[in-house]
């Protein structure tokens, strides 16, 4: 299974989730999803998801000017935004749910399987 | 116009790469895209080397044309639509309408605060927030515990940086003075993700 694929579905509602904690830039976006877990996230990824969420009236942004580097974008959640975070969580429960039922019986399958040729 | 530092020829050289990707593109989607780029990967340059945390500039390209849902790619031909992209950095917007937010902000505070009600006007900052903008209110934090302070303002969507002052008569550990300053009893209101540095007594 290539994980980039499964990542690929959920990022926009990480980000979102991430982001109704807390207002953040582009890289502390990708550090959390990293932190969290899914290591193999790029930026590439994670910049271009927050950009297209934005396009999509998902997420606001401002500038923080800062004294040691350049300005930071922060993103914020916009009405839309909280709405779609909703919408993808429930999405995501049941599909989880879903595909959880099937992998387990698949599991299941195997041990008897495994149990059949054990017996024979 | 600034001499060039080296991370910012880094920077120049990886983004240079990444457009040479996107020469499929129509020229001003091109020079947006790359713009907002800029922009970010000196964002990121900030947090160390720039290949370590974005790799080849043709993965970043390809990812990034992924991410953004671009027609086209390796392969894929010519552009055959549109990307999404609409004006998006809209910069004098924040000058603009956060002077206009925070003061018609401030005016309603105001005018609540000398009608008797001092507390929970939270919901008028956001209320009034435009589209670019989010603003929050800044309390008062003096005397907090550090820890509780940090917490507060994080919960509100500030940074927080801690400087730790010389030992004095306050207690240690507890928040003695706050930059910005939040005057009285009434919340000033900063961009949400303004830092705010907290001196905390030795």
């Amino acid at each position: 299974v290539d994980s980039s694929q499964l990542l690929k579905g959920v990022l926009p509602t990480t980000a979102l989730a991430l982001l109704a904690r807390a207002d953040a830039y582009g890289y502390q976006v990708l550090s959390e999803l990293r932190e969290a877990g899914l290591r193999t996230v790029g930026d590439a990824s994670v910049y271009g998801t927050l950009q297209r969420l934005y396009d999509g009236g998902l997420l606001s942004s401002y500038l923080v000017s800062s004294n040691t580097g350049p300005s930071r974008r922060y993103y914020a959640l916009t009405a839309d935004g909280r709405a779609a975070l909703k919408a993808g969580r429930d999405e995501w429960r049941e599909f989880q749910t879903i595909v959880t039922a099937l992998l387990t019986e698949d599991d299941e399958a195997d041990q008897a399987e495994d149990d059949e040729e054990e017996a024979s | 116009v600034t001499t060039p530092s080296p991370a910012a020829m880094t920077i120049e050289g990886f983004a240079h790469r990444v457009e040479l990707e996107f020469a499929d593109l129509p020229l001003p989607v091109r020079n947006r895209l790359m713009a907002d780029l800029d922009a970010h990967l000196r964002e990121l340059a900030e947090h160390g080397d720039l290949l370590d945390t974005v790799g080849q500039p043709e993965d970043y390209a390809r990812d990034l044309r992924e991410a953004l849902e671009l027609p086209g790619g390796p392969g894929g031909g010519p552009a055959q639509r549109p990307p999404r992209l609409r004006p998006r950095w809209l910069v004098p917007a924040i000058g603009g309408a956060a002077i206009a937010v925070i003061a018609g902000a401030l005016i309603l505070i105001l005018a609540l605060t000398s009608a008797g009600s001092t507390s929970e006007v939270v919901p008028a900052a956001s209320a009034l927030a435009g589209p670019t903008v989010s603003v929050n209110l800044l309390p008062n934090l003096i005397g907090e515990t550090v820890d509780a302070a940090t917490t507060q303002l994080k919960s509100l969507g500030f940074m927080v940086r801690v400087v730790t002052d010389p030992p004095s008569s306050a207690a240690p550990g507890t928040v003695v003075a706050q930059d910005p300053a939040a005057p009285g009893p009434i919340s000033i209101i900063l961009p949400g993700g303004s830092t705010i540095t907290l001196h905390v007594a030795g």
